[in-house]
């Protein structure tokens, strides 16, 4: 697929899942519109690392109109991507990991799969959630290589666009 | 010496000279019932939930005459602060709204009473928020971003970083009060709102994520599919979003299920009428009510009303700018509320007949092109001003075809005027 699909895609393929758990069905066209990069408010961190991922991906990919999101505390990535409303985010490795064995903070929510994109600043991966077409997640990673921001992440499940790049 | 301060000193000289004083805060009366907040959110708090149904129990009790203490979470519970953005708002979630506090049973109600509920007073939080959010909204296919305002709040004025030269007086109400529906009417209230739904209607069906107590609204709750959201208002009141229900008003709200259950949530330290952008100014509060039981009552009282005094008058403006508001449209477009009615007829149409919506859609972007031509705002800014200090109200309903809806700019929000 080319970087002109990346929207078309985006509407076909995304919103269905979406659209089964958000209750104002606009909201899902904004989600749509905009490739949103999860981070939270709990590990500023995160929020650093996500402005740079969407700015390296306002260079890298424009198509994908990219911007932050930043929930208040880590669970809402769980949250949010445990019903089909967030398909990319930034965690620590460890919060990362917390997250897809629902260990504390955790309890309570589905485990939610991570599929690795890049290992950014060492500690931290970008990650996306399983349905992220593979197109998509090996455009995201491509963007993010180019753009100097992440490396290859060795030892965890990748998510399959990023395996086809990486590798 | 000045005149003060001769009398200054006298006023210290007497106050030294004089005996001490019996203090009144020992001498008590009332009877107090609270609701306390506990932890950060409504999910770790057993005073809070975000679905109705009959189900739900009463977390106190209380008689009438009581007075009832709600310490109440905002609307989108707690997500946000002064240092919040726009990125704070695209990861909202909201599968959690509203979150109420309560319920609470008051001894001796029963299903087809009235609940009479006198606001005696609410207590605002010191910050409070106002956003666009995306596809929410009266004007939601024009605005489709997200945008954020962080207010300060005393109990005289809230003002904001981002909106220079603006102060919105205090007139805050309950966006939520109401009583706990029974089994009948969450049977009818969900038929009717199934039927919207599958003709196009925006009727939002029950939603386990995010619901709570998730033991029974949850998922693999116990009424996971019977659990009503809490976004329409309905005949028990509930997200009503009227600011004439000001401190010293009295809400006449019918009962459903033994108790009543009152419940309150959704503090606006603000609003105008219309509540256009989607949120007032959205805050948590201490709201204290007391409650009459009117026996029998519902029999005539189907559904909220509201008794008041000059409290009607004290949220008027002293100065206003007001707009006007007639059915026109372009030809060629079908209005976004008017889609899953799928007239032919409306298309092609260059106005509507007898409509207030359209009405009000045209009378509120006239106010928002005045604001930002007059007073320099962004359209953004322009559009939270009016959701918190323009009213949108009925101008009249008889010179067909052309209903008239205007917009009412409160100009005493403006410091400079």
């Amino acid at each position: 697929m080319n970087r002109r699909g990346f929207l078309a895609m985006a509407g076909a393929a995304i919103a269905a899942p979406a659209h089964a758990h958000t209750p104002y069905g606009q909201w899902v066209v904004y989600r749509q519109k905009h490739l949103l990069v999860g981070s939270h408010r709990g590990d500023l961190r995160t929020y650093a690392l996500a402005q740079d991922v969407v700015a390296g991906l306002a260079r890298e990919l424009p198509e994908a109109q990219a911007r932050v999101a930043r929930g208040p505390r880590p669970q809402r990535i769980a949250s949010l991507m445990g019903t089909g409303q967030l398909f990319l985010a930034v965690l620590s490795a460890d919060e990362a990991g917390r997250m897809a064995r629902s260990e504390a903070p955790f309890e309570g929510y589905r485990p939610t799969p991570v599929h690795a994109l890049a290992v950014l600043d060492g500690d931290y991966l970008l990650f996306a959630a399983p349905e992220f077409p593979e197109d998509h997640g090996r455009l995201v990673t491509q963007a993010v290589d180019h753009a100097g921001l992440g490396t290859a992440p060795f030892g965890l499940d990748l998510h399959v666009g990023a395996a086809a790049y990486w590798r | 010496m000045t005149t003060a301060n001769l009398r200054l000193v006298s006023c210290c000289l007497a106050a030294l000279a004089a005996p001490a004083m019996a203090d009144t805060t020992d001498v008590t009366w009332k009877t107090e019932v609270i609701v306390a907040k506990e932890g950060a959110f409504c999910s770790d708090d057993a005073n809070c939930f975000n679905r109705y149904h009959p189900d739900i129990p009463a977390v106190a009790t209380a008689s009438p005459g009581d007075f009832i203490v709600f310490e109440t979470r905002d609307a989108l519970d707690s997500d946000l602060t002064l240092d919040s953005n726009a990125d704070d708002v695209a990861a909202l979630d909201l599968s959690g709204v509203h979150p109420m506090t309560g319920p609470v049973s008051i001894e001796g109600a029963e299903r087809g009473d009235v609940l009479a509920v006198t606001v005696v007073d609410i207590a605002p939080d010191e910050f409070g928020y106002t956003v666009i959010v995306p596809g929410f909204g009266f004007l939601r296919d024009e605005f489709t971003e997200p945008f954020f305002v962080g207010w300060k709040q005393t109990r005289t004025h809230a003002v904001s970083d981002a909106m220079p030269g603006i102060a919105i007086p205090y007139e805050a109400f309950t966006g939520s009060i109401g009583t706990m529906p029974g089994a009948p009417e969450i049977e009818a209230w969900l038929a009717r709102e199934t039927e919207l739904a599958a003709v196009g209607g925006v009727a939002l069906p029950p939603e386990p994520t995010g619901a709570h107590p998730a033991a029974i609204c949850g998922a693999g709750g116990t009424q996971t599919d019977r659990c009503l959201r809490t976004i329409p208002p309905r005949e028990n009141g509930g997200n009503m979003d009227v600011q004439q229900m000001q401190v010293g008003t009295t809400i006449l709200i019918p009962c459903f299920v033994e108790g009543c259950n009152l419940f309150i949530g959704d503090v606006h330290y603000a609003q105008g009428d219309g509540e256009v952008s989607g949120t007032a100014i959205e805050t948590g509060a201490v709201v204290t009510v007391t409650t009459e039981i009117r026996k029998g009552q519902g029999e005539f009282i189907t559904s909220p009303q509201v008794e008041g005094g000059t409290q009607i008058k004290d949220i008027e403006p002293s100065a206003f700018h007001q707009t006007i508001g007639y059915p026109f449209k372009d030809t060629g477009s079908v209005p976004t509320y008017h889609t899953y009615l799928e007239s032919a007829v409306i298309e092609d149409l260059p106005q509507l007949s007898e409509d207030l919506t359209m009405a009000a859609r045209n009378a509120l972007t006239q106010m928002i092109d005045h604001i930002t031509r007059t007073y320099g705002l962004t359209r953004e800014q322009a559009y939270v001003l009016a959701s918190v200090a323009v009213d949108l109200r009925v101008g009249q309903v008889v010179d067909v075809p052309n209903y008239i809806i205007t917009a009412v700019l409160n100009k005493d929000v403006f410091v400079d005027e």
